[in-house]
Formats: C-alpha cells, sequence, structure tokens
C-alpha cells in the first residue's frame, strides 16, 4: 500500500489538491486507518484556524488611527498651499497694477509754445531785461518733446529774443517780441 | 455584484480621490474600513499586540504615501495585505522578543462545556505557538490562507509568488503544526497519566 505524504493530506483538508488526487486519497482513507487518523488532524486544525478570532481591541485600533492621524505626511496640503500662495500673490500683484494705470497722473497737456510765448512778453517790463531762466515741468512722455525751459535773452540794441528750450536737446524755438508769428526752429545738429 | 457591494466600492473610489486630493477625514474614512484587516494580520503575522500596532501605523502611513498608485480600488485591500505582511517581515528581523497576543476565539464562539472550551483554549494556544515557530514565508501563506480566508491564487499574488510556491508553504506549514501540536498533547496526556 502506497500512502499519501503528510503534505498531500494537508492539502486534502481543505481540497487543495487536483480532482484526480482528491479522488485517490479519499480512496485510501477508506482503507488505511494511520492516514484516516492524520486527515482527520489536519481537519481539526482547520477547525482551530477557521475559527474566528477575537477582532483587535477597539482601543487598539482607536490608538493606531490617532497615531496615523497625527502622524500624516502634509506634504498634498503643503503643495495646495503653496499653489494657492502663488496664485494669491499673482491677484494681488494684477490689483497693484491695474489701480496704477488707472489713477497715474495723466501726462501735462501740450501747450503750444507761441501763446506761452505772447503770455510771457506781455508781461516782460520794458527795460532793462535781465536775462531769466523759468522752470518748467518736463513732460512725463518721452515720445513727443514738450516745454523744457524758457530764457529771455537781452541783446544789445536789438529785441530781446524769447528762448524756448524743450525737452528735446535738438530742438530750440527762438521767438522775437515784434513778430511773435514769426518763429524759427533750431536744431542743435 | 450586489448593490451594497457597489456602493462600498463606489464609496471606495469617492474617499480615495478625496485622500488623493489631500482630504485628510476622507483617508481616515479609509482607514477605519481597512483597520481591522490590517492590524488583526499582523497581529497574526507577529504575535504581540505592541508590535502589530507599530507595524499597522506604518502600512497606513505607507498607504497615504501611496495613495497616487490606486488606479482600480480593487487594488487597495490585497495591496495592504501586502503590505502588513512586509512590513511585519521587517518588524520581526528588527525586534525578536513578543509579548504573546491573546488567541482566544471571539467570546460569542465560545462553546459552553467548560472542560471542552478549556481542551479547545488548550490546542488553539498550541496551534499558534506553532505558527510562532514557523519560518516567516510559510506563516505568512497560512495566516492569508487559513486565517484570513484567502484564496491560494490571492495569497499567492499578495506575497509575489507563484501559487504552487504558496501551495508547498501551506502544506508544509500545515504538517509542522499537526506535528508539534500532537507532540504536545500526546506529552501532556503522557504526563497525566
Amino acid at each position: 500500500m502506497i500512502h499519501p505524504r503528510e503534505e498531500q493530506l494537508a492539502l486534502y483538508s481543505t481540497g487543495d489538491l487536483d480532482p484526480d488526487a482528491l479522488e485517490r486519497i479519499a480512496a485510501h482513507l477508506d482503507e488505511c486507518l494511520r492516514c484516516r487518523e492524520c486527515a482527520d488532524q489536519f481537519y481539526q486544525l482547520q477547525q482551530v484556524l477557521a475559527t474566528p478570532a477575537a477582532e483587535p481591541d477597539a482601543k487598539d485600533l482607536q490608538n493606531v488611527r490617532r497615531r496615523v492621524m497625527e502622524n500624516l505626511p502634509r506634504g498634498v496640503e503643503r503643495r495646495w498651499r503653496f499653489e494657492w500662495a502663488i496664485a494669491l500673490a499673482a491677484l494681488i500683484a494684477l490689483v497693484i497694477f491695474l489701480n496704477r494705470s488707472l489713477h497715474s497722473p495723466a501726462p501735462l497737456p501740450v501747450v503750444p509754445a507761441q501763446p506761452v510765448a505772447a503770455a510771457l512778453l506781455a508781461q516782460l517790463p520794458s527795460s532793462p531785461i535781465a536775462i531769466k531762466e523759468l522752470a518748467m515741468p518736463r513732460r512725463a512722455s518721452p515720445r513727443a518733446p514738450g516745454l523744457g525751459s524758457i530764457a529771455l535773452v537781452a541783446r544789445p540794441d536789438r529785441e530781446p529774443l524769447i528762448k524756448i528750450a524743450t525737452t528735446d536737446p535738438k530742438i530750440v524755438i527762438l521767438l522775437t517780441p515784434s513778430s511773435p508769428n514769426e518763429e524759427r526752429t533750431e536744431s542743435n545738429e | 455584484m450586489t448593490g451594497a457591494l457597489m456602493l462600498e466600492q463606489n464609496l471606495l473610489h469617492h474617499w480615495i480621490e478625496r485622500a488623493r486630493a489631500g482630504d485628510s477625514s476622507a483617508f481616515e474614512r479609509l482607514m477605519l474600513l481597512h483597520e481591522k484587516m490590517v492590524l488583526r494580520t499582523a497581529q497574526r503575522l507577529l504575535l504581540n499586540t505592541e508590535d502589530a500596532k507599530d507595524a499597522a501605523q506604518e502600512v497606513f502611513l505607507k498607504l497615504y504615501k501611496n495613495l497616487g498608485r490606486f488606479r482600480d480600488d480593487g487594488d487597495l485591500a490585497p495591496w495592504l495585505y501586502r503590505m502588513t505582511v512586509n512590513v511585519c517581515f521587517d518588524s520581526k528581523r528588527k525586534v525578536k522578543a513578543a509579548i504573546p497576543i491573546d488567541c482566544a476565539p471571539d467570546s460569542h464562539d465560545a462553546a459552553p462545556d467548560p472542560e471542552k472550551t478549556l481542551r479547545a483554549a488548550e490546542q488553539r494556544r498550541l496551534v499558534f505557538s506553532a505558527i510562532e515557530r514557523l519560518p516567516e514565508r510559510e506563516r505568512a501563506a497560512v495566516v492569508l490562507r487559513d486565517i484570513e480566508g484567502c484564496t491560494t491564487a490571492e495569497a499567492a499574488a499578495i506575497l509575489g509568488s507563484s501559487e504552487e510556491t504558496v501551495r508547498s508553504q501551506i502544506s508544509t506549514a500545515r504538517a509542522k503544526i499537526r506535528k508539534f501540536v500532537a507532540e504536545r498533547l500526546s506529552k501532556a496526556s503522557g504526563g497525566s497519566k
């Protein structure tokens, strides 16, 4: 009589064998008391192992949960906070930019040279005439030349000359009081 | 698939997504669903409640770090089993001293006959004492297959082994346990005579 190995009987107790092996061992157990006792012990072992063990204690579960929650890495939340911080900073920068754009002082209007010169000439004393230089605000925009300074140039035996400098150093306007409509534009170039 | 199971899987999917987005309360719900399974398995593998609690904590922290890898909700339980086994193996290598856990069966299933209860308790103590002496791979195979109720294929997938290997580990482990228990009971009955 060929006895099945103990490992085969161990698997037989839970049916973990192919059908042929199961049938062969079942037939053997009908005839062999020793193998049947061994197979019974494996059945008993399975009953012990399959008996539901007491579930973990509720306090132990709670303890594990608390420890896990306390030790959770905050990587994900940190990442979200970082992204929110970037978005908020961008929003603040946008608001500041728009605010400055809307409330920035308007560029000074380009004052026509001729009326200014005429008004100045009307206030001129008859004589003697000192050379004056009048500071004028400069235009904010560099694109179009604005008024730079106005100077009255006294000339012996001749009418004084009004010299109007612009913000562009290449452009200087010279006017004579007697002929205010006659303008001469000089170029420094 | 039953409606309850579908509902559970939908909730599971929902909580995984929310936990992945950084919602810690959703992660806590995932823990509540799986904590018994993880701690119970760790207790059976380590036979020590304090070590098992440490292992369970490590398993769930690893889960949090690896939430992004779960594409299918069905991957979660096998992954948790696998991680529990791995963490417990690592833990066993670090710590050898063990305080035995209570291996008593659930009190609801206790037999009314005191003598029978005593005999069953002794047999159970011997079985778990034998499990404690098994090599870790054999112990893991027995815990998953015979205590947790996984199929051989599931246990093989969790352990990263072939079914044939796991079947061999289970049969060897059962034979060792049977022999250990039989010898101890035989000695006890011989001594009492």
